[in-house]
């Protein structure tokens, strides 16, 4: 199983909440100190060679006018290339169907993989709803738009003799003609992150590995079994390093302590304050999946949620090393194994020492549990989507003791 | 009333068509909420006219073609329609979007157009470059926008408010804010090349707009009507974006319900 570390990269030191409307979209910039962001920067930098050391990978991501999450993940990623020089750095992702320019992402993304000797893994993601007005692209036709930009780029990192034109539906390109190359060949491995099994198939179909964040053990076993089901439809190879979950991890030598790094890594969660319009734009979903949003019914339920809720629904793994390894491993048997983790351990007002102390403890008790139990197991024979269970409220056997 | 589907020559799917009425042809082209907003103005016009109301693509869950994305596919869509029904001397009246497309078919001089009316039309850009002319419908709340729309709350309550409304009918505005996202996102509910082919339009025009518009407001009008050679500017006092709606008698005196009423006579307070 890889592993790889993530932080949020937010900005925590915001007045009280009563003060402003959203975190999304129309928060002033007034709120941040640029030297107090300056130094932030630098404990991040000296986690990554920290979690470097620990055998961990590094992961970005990026959201948009907000504290919650800064944007530009590329440059913090090339950033994270500059002062290490081993560990993987996955970018999940590049949000594609956003972007008004994917042969940009292709420059970029083949840059950062030559700088790095080809640590690069390559997400691509559509955007959180939130990030639709941020972003300025219509919330209509995403699925297509990103699946033109995916294909764009891939042709654009792997066509190798000179210019090609492109005169697709979204964009348009007369000649196409990356420099650099990418360091490895023919391209990086792609992601593609998703939060339905419906949209499984194409991701399937191209073998890339399918991330999913948050969806806890019920969302998570519905869409790898979609995925493999597909790939087993197809006669294709089904691999563990196909399939990646992201969730909140918080280890400490005793119970109480991780519980109090768990909740400070809520912090990103319980700040996103969202203004009603932002939440769910028109066409991000179907319109039979936005009349409660039409109503007025406050659907971003994810602030009232406790540590507990989390960890029971396997969005959180929080306490000593081995509850944590019980409660993974409760996760993987549930979800028919996967081959990536990626741990949110950092957010919010969250000490360097607290944070390099619960990476160091998972890196030194829990991996190497974690390793041992996929190397044995492998990928395990699931059933299909359990029909009682809401996808990231379901319960399931968790050894929280 | 009767409705019935339209399979235009080049098009995979059928347009709804609604058609109220006997008399002289009157084309309605409806706005940002879709053909009910339309609704209340139709049965009055009837009285008069053969009333035609082209449901847009996508609105009310009608099929759209992928490649229908712009007010310009609408107005040639409405130009083939008008064509199909053998309507002649039509009067046009677009309402909110509908008059951007409405707009749009003018400035291509149609042999059979005889008077254009816009209300509380979008379509062009009028503001300089960090003003909005029309409200970011995307960053504001369904209450708010009614709240906007709407002169006397109340009935924008009874018409476009939320409490009360059944499932299927919150599922249809659920439907037509996604409609309009497929025609007016980017540039933002206007063509930035519109205003300077209005000397285009010939037909005899009139831009009617409500008072108290807040979602583009009077002065917007005023320069949709100053673009237009000859049009007639009428404002409408006590009504928002939705005259029809909210001062049914003024709108229909606007529109020249007797079609050999100048436009003059009628009794509207015009605006200065």
């Amino acid at each position: 199983m890889k592993f790889w570390h993530q932080m949020n990269l937010d900005y925590p030191h915001l007045p009280p909440e009563e003060e402003w409307e959203s975190t999304r979209v129309t928060l002033p910039s007034r709120y941040q100190d640029p030297e107090k962001l300056a130094d932030r920067m630098q404990v991040w930098a000296d986690l990554w060679r920290e979690a470097e050391r620990l055998g961990y990978g590094l992961m970005f991501n990026e959201h948009h006018a907000t504290p919650i999450a800064l944007p530009a993940a590329p440059l913090l990623a090339t950033a994270a290339a500059s002062v290490t020089s081993t560990a993987p750095l996955l970018i999940l992702g590049n949000p594609i169907a956003l972007r008004p320019d994917p042969v940009r992402v292709a420059e970029e993304m083949a840059v950062l993989d030559v700088l790095s000797r080809g640590r690069l893994h390559c997400g691509l993601v559509r955007g959180v709803p939130f990030e639709i007005s941020a972003g300025n692209a219509s919330p209509v036709r995403m699925t297509e738009r990103f699946w033109e930009a995916h294909d764009l780029i891939v042709k654009a990192w792997t066509s190798l003799d000179g210019p090609f034109s492109w005169t697709g539906e979204f964009f348009e390109h007369r000649q196409v003609n990356v420099w650099p190359r990418p360091y490895q060949q023919p391209h990086p491995p792609i992601w593609i992150s998703t939060l339905s099994p419906a949209s499984t198939k194409p991701i399937a179909d191209r073998g890339y590995t399918v991330a999913t964040v948050f969806v806890g053990a019920a969302g998570a076993r519905e869409i790898f079994h979609a995925y493999r089901a597909r790939r087993r439809q197809q006669g294709l190879e089904e691999l563990p390093s196909q399939l990646a979950y992201s969730g909140l991890v918080a280890v400490a030598e005793t119970e109480d302590e991780a519980r109090r790094r768990g909740e400070e890594l809520l912090w990103f969660i319980k700040a996103d304050k969202v203004s009603a319009p932002f939440i769910l734009p028109p066409g991000y979903l179907p319109p039979q999946a936005r009349i409660e949003a039409v109503a007025g019914v406050d659907t971003f339920h994810v602030r009232d949620r406790a540590l507990q809720d989390y960890i029971d629904a396997g969005i959180a793994f929080v306490g000593t090393p081995d509850m944590v390894f019980e409660q993974i491993k409760a996760f993987y048997e549930h979800v028919g194994g996967f081959g990536h983790l990626m741990g949110i351990t950092s957010s919010g007002f969250a000490a360097k020492a607290d944070v390099l102390d619960s990476i160091t403890l998972f890196a030194n008790e829990v991996m190497p549990r974690l390793n041992e139990l996929s190397d044995t197991v492998g990928l395990l024979e699931i059933d299909g989507p359990v029909a009682d269970r809401a996808r990231g409220e379901g319960h399931y056997p968790v050894a929280t003791g | 009333m009767s409705s019935y589907p339209v399979r235009l020559d080049g098009w995979d799917v059928d347009v709804l068509v609604h058609d109220h009425g006997t008399g002289p042809a009157l084309l309605l082209l409806p706005g940002i909420f879709g053909v009910e907003s339309a609704a209340s103005a139709v049965g009055a016009l009837a009285e008069q006219h053969r009333v035609v109301v082209p449901v847009f693509p996508a609105f009310d869950g009608t099929a759209r073609p992928s490649w229908c994305t712009s007010a310009e596919d609408l107005a040639y869509l409405c130009l083939d329609l008008v064509e199909r029904l053998r309507l002649e001397e039509v009067v046009l009246v677009g309402c909110s979007f509908g008059g951007w497309v409405a707009a749009e078919v003018a400035l291509r001089r149609p042999g059979w157009l005889r008077r254009l009316v816009l209300v509380d039309a979008v379509g062009i850009r009028v503001g300089e470059r960090e003003e909005r002319d029309v409200l970011d419908l995307y960053a504001t709340t369904w209450p708010e926008i009614i709240e906007r729309a709407f002169h006397d709350g109340e009935i924008g309550q009874r018409f476009l408010g939320v409490s009360g409304k059944s499932r299927p009918e919150l599922e249809r505005i659920a439907i037509n804010q996604e409609a309009l996202v497929h025609y007016g996102w980017q540039p933002y509910l206007h063509d930035p090349k519109l205003r300077r082919r209005l000397h285009l339009i010939t037909a005899p025009t009139v831009v009617v707009w409500g008072a108290q518009d807040r979602i583009v407001a009077p002065g917007y009008g005023r320069a949709f009507a100053d673009a237009i050679p000859g049009a007639r500017f009428v404002q409408i006092a006590s009504a928002g974006h939705l005259p029809h709606v909210e001062q049914p008698a003024e709108f229909l005196a606007a529109v020249g319900a007797d079609a050999d009423n100048h436009i003059d006579t009628v009794s509207v307070s015009e605006a200065s």
